[in-house]
């Protein structure tokens, strides 16, 4: 399922619910975005970690920011991965570790820039739930009050 | 200093203001700022453990400029929270 919730500064506002099945259906989504990925509640091995981190790094988007009970593996699966293997085009990768799922996606919209210089290839955001569907839909109602201003 | 900021934040964030208004720069400040801690401290750990650390130094870099050009922001435009 994905949806165009709306704008912020003139870029599109994207969320997309999916599974670790269906994640390669929605990679054309990620090119030119900066993206919020939630894994709450998945128990991730390390094969499917990599299994994301490759997946993503096909369409290079310009941020992605991980968020989820076991990101921080995650995390490491990207940040040591682009360490040994810079690429041409640099993406920045951190994690959000706000526990409530408004306050993330606020931090998300208002702080989540690209590296400076794939700036003009911006053109959306995207938020990403794979994880706890309650924790989704808190996702998606918090991305629509903050863009359409609570 | 002034020659360290990002003219494209810098332009990002008038709309942002306009916008949403002060409090949401200083929200934009507080993430950034957030972001920054927790990557220095992953350069340490990878440091410690021999990882490769290029990566996270180059976000360091580029969140460590967004920090400057936020906090320009604010002063130019003489914001308070």
């Amino acid at each position: 399922m994905s949806a165009l919730i709306g704008h912020y500064l003139d870029r599109d506002v994207l969320f997309v619910r999916t599974n670790l099945e269906d994640f390669e259906n929605i990679l054309d989504m990620l090119v030119g975005a900066v993206v919020f990925l939630d894994v709450t509640g998945l128990m991730l091995s390390e094969i499917e970690a990599n299994r994301i981190k490759s997946q993503m790094l096909r369409v290079s988007p310009l941020t992605i920011v991980i968020r989820g009970d076991r990101g921080d593996a995650l995390l490491d699966t990207f940040l040591l991965y682009l360490g040994k293997y810079p690429r041409p085009e640099f993406i920045m990768v951190y994690s959000s570790t706000y526990e409530d799922e408004f306050e993330a996606i606020e931090a998300f919209i208002l702080a989540t820039i690209p590296p400076t210089e794939r700036w003009d290839s911006w053109k959306q955001y995207c938020i990403v739930a794979m994880g706890d569907s309650v924790v989704a839909n808190a996702l998606m109602s918090s991305c629509l009050r903050i863009v359409t201003n609570r | 200093m002034r020659g360290s900021i990002n003219p494209k934040i810098y332009s990002n964030l008038e709309t942002q203001l306009a916008k949403d208004g002060s409090k949401s720069i200083f929200k934009s400040l507080r993430s950034a700022k957030k972001t920054l801690a927790e990557h220095v401290a992953k350069v340490a750990q990878y440091k410690k453990e021999g990882g490769y650390t290029s990566q996270v130094e180059s976000t360091v870099q580029n969140v460590e400029k967004q920090i400057r050009t936020i906090e320009t922001f604010i002063e130019d435009m003489g914001l308070t929270e």
